[in-house]
């Protein structure tokens, strides 16, 4: 007997009873999470935007926030931040054409990025206000790692992509094909593995600004 | 690779630990910590307990129903372009990895530490092989470094002060220099890792969760080395617990929000990925090949059993980090990958009975454990199940057995018993010549050895003041 055929049929003496058929058990799955007000933060009726911004912001996230009126402001915060931090003219981004396409003129931006890389600007899909998380669904223009190698990473958001609950977010991927990789990001990269104090910048991003672009 | 049990030396290991003032002060700065910031996690969610009851229930149905779901996570990955193999146990879940390793002619490996993976003494097999192994969590690298054993599942190097860390960064990451700054420490880390991740032929991680109807597998991390590992190199292999699978990605939000908070008191972790199938045709990252190597190593056996309960188990250490007895004597005494009470559960499986039949002794059932667990496994219980097991096959030392036995026969006996607690009450109070506690205990030194024993109060027993009315 195959490995695959001996553990399935250990399974099947270990729990006795024949198997349930297929149908059965899918629905006492879906029981298991009917009332989703029951399993997760309720959300008082702020807006879904200013609860994000609270997490995201909060010290346990840490991360730092602009909203801008119009994508057309984008290149401009972009550049601000990049002169605060005297960081330089040199940004890997992974943007949608239609933001890669606004004037990007007094930076170098680049399509490719580098193992040592100091900025990311990289777009999210959506983002979940429950916890002030930024969802990147992977595919060949916003590559995963543009969320992992630099020092800053600078992320886009559109405003009404701001979902309440993990599950609003997951609804958007699922039932379509799923994206290779779904990450989900809530703050940066950080580590309490030396006596649990907390620190940023463990292997990935120290430091993550987010730039909410409301409808024009 | 079969690793080395040491828990049948528990006593002296624990013994030990009791005297070391490094580990002493890096037990009690960490546990401390991390029972207040669950404490907070725990206030600011106020549905909590019902997301902990479904959390609970989910497990249970999966458990109830894995057969299923293994076959439909197996065929809904295998969709997605995924290879999945199967291992019945530890040593065949070795050989799949380091036979993948070698397919794809690796040199270095970089690795993700998932306890599925320490369980079944991957980190050996693939040093038996001759690859270089990076362990690339902070905590994994500096136990790397130390030659050292993870002492805690979710804080691995919980055991060293920053002192120590210094001392090995200095000379691994050849630098030379004294670094008493943990974000300093940190970053040092960081650049002596990140060439790894770029030179690595394959990454091997484990998953949180295996999503059944996506085929995906769901990694939890906080330092971001996971997607480093999983995305750069070209193989990429998945080991996991067969008990790991979830219905869908709804079920794993619930589950999801459990584990951060009682882990380490956060909402969420900073990075929750779920990854279905390899590289698509555009991809500009990620694996050529992804392989998911499920493995038994012991959970049909237990899935039979009156312990299948811990199979619910997310490995989110509340139960660890709460026990009082790991508080004191951290977790390299309990002599293998598993601490606290999940361990005196798990260690049995993984090692056997015989070797770690003190671990279900090494706890006092106040039940702390019970309290804190995010899928509420009965881990008390599942300890006096074993205390009777090990009892049962006589695996227990003769002095003990002797005690025990003679106290079996007093208990069966209400009168006799409260006669013997009557006289054992007084005397106890006589040995204690006025002092509130106990130092050493007569006729059982070793209880008390690193423990006192209140006095017993005036007044006489429990019994007998109950039935005075006064309580
Ligand atoms: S037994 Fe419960 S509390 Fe302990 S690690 Fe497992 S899930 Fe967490």
């Amino acid at each position: 007997m195959s490995a695959r055929d001996t553990v399935l049929a250990r399974v099947r003496r270990a729990l006795g009873e024949p198997p349930s058929d297929a149908k059965t058990i899918e629905a006492e799955a879906a029981a298991l999470v009917p009332h989703l007000n029951e399993v997760r933060p309720r959300l008082d009726d702020s807006d879904a935007v200013e609860r994000f911004i609270e997490k995201a912001t909060s010290d346990r996230v840490t991360a730092t926030v602009e909203r801008l009126p119009s994508p057309d402001a984008l290149p401009t915060a972009v550049h601000q931040y990049l002169d605060r931090g005297d960081l330089g003219p040199r940004v890997a981004a992974a943007l949608p054409p239609i933001l890669r396409d606004l004037h990007w003129d007094a930076l170098e931006l680049k399509d490719e990025i580098d193992r040592n890389e100091a900025v990311a600007l990289s777009y999210a899909e959506a983002a979940i206000a429950e916890t002030g998380t930024l969802v990147f669904p992977s595919s060949p223009t916003v590559p995963t790692l543009f969320s992992f190698l630099a020092l800053h990473h600078l992320a886009v958001v559109r405003a009404d992509d701001i979902l309440p609950h993990k599950e609003d977010a997951y609804q958007r991927f699922v039932g379509r094909a799923l994206p290779r990789s779904l990450v989900l990001v809530t703050g940066t990269s950080g580590t309490a593995d030396i006596e649990g104090q907390n620190i940023r910048g463990a292997h990935g991003p120290r430091y993550l600004h987010i730039l909410i672009l409301d409808a024009s | 690779m079969t690793i080395t049990y040491t828990s049948d030396h528990f006593k002296e290991q624990a013994h030990q630990a009791l005297g070391e003032p490094n580990l002493q002060r890096a037990l009690d700065r960490t546990t401390t910590l991390l029972q207040a910031r669950r404490a907070r996690a725990y206030a600011e969610f106020e549905e909590f307990e019902s997301t902990r009851d479904a959390a609970s229930r989910i497990k249970d149905h999966v458990l109830r129903h894995l057969d299923h779901y293994l076959e439909r996570f197996e065929t809904a990955a295998t969709a997605a372009g995924c290879k999945v193999h199967w291992a019945r146990t530890a040593d065949e879940a070795c050989a799949i990895v380091v036979d993948l390793c070698k397919a794809a002619r690796a040199q270095t490996v970089t690795r993700v530490k998932s306890m599925l993976g320490e369980e079944i003494g991957l980190p050996e097999a693939l040093d038996g092989a001759g690859l270089e192994r990076v362990e690339t969590d902070l905590a994994e690298h500096i136990n790397q470094l130390a030659g050292d054993r993870p002492s805690h599942i979710v804080i691995p190097a919980l055991h060293k002060t920053r002192e120590e860390v210094s001392e090995l960064f200095r000379e691994a990451h050849g630098h030379g220099r004294r670094i008493e700054e943990v974000a300093e420490l940190v970053q040092s880390a960081r650049l002596a890792l990140r060439e790894k991740y770029f030179k690595a032929d394959v990454g091997i991680s484990g998953a949180n969760f295996l999503i059944a109807d996506t085929g995906s597998v769901c990694t939890v991390t906080n330092e971001g080395n996971a997607e480093l590992t999983m995305e750069l190199p070209r193989v990429h292999i998945v080991t996991a617990g067969i008990e790991k699978l979830v219905p869908s990605m709804d079920h794993a939000a619930v589950l999801l929000r459990v584990l951060a908070r009682s882990a380490l008191g956060m909402e969420i972790t900073q990075y929750t990925t779920f990854l279905t199938g390899p590289r698509r045709p555009g991809d500009r990252d990620g694996p050529e090949e992804m392989h998911i190597v499920l493995v038994d190593a012991g959970r049909t056996e237990l899935l039979a059993d009156e312990l299948a309960p811990i199979l619910k188990c997310i490995r989110c250490a509340a139960c660890i980090n709460h026990c009082p007895v790991y508080g004191q004597i951290g977790g390299h005494a309990y002599g293998g990958i598993y601490q606290g009470p999940m361990g005196s559960v798990l260690t049995p499986m993984a090692a056997s009975l015989a070797k770690a039949k003190d671990l279900p002794h090494a706890c006092t059932l106040n039940g702390r454990c019970v309290d804190v667990c995010p899928v509420k496994i009965p881990l008390t219980d599942l300890i006096r199940t074993l205390r009777e097991r090990i009892w049962q096959q006589q695996l227990t030392d003769r002095p003990t057995r002797w005690g025990l036995g003679l106290w079996g026969q007093v208990v069966r006996r209400p009168a006799l018993y409260r006669l013997a607690s009557r006289i054992s009450a007084r005397a106890l109070r006589v040995w204690a010549r006025g002092k509130p506690m106990i130092k050493r205990l007569p006729l059982d030194g070793a209880w008390t050895k690193s423990r006192d024993f209140p006095t017993p109060e005036p007044g006489g027993t429990f019994m007998e003041r109950y039935r005075r009315g006064e309580r």
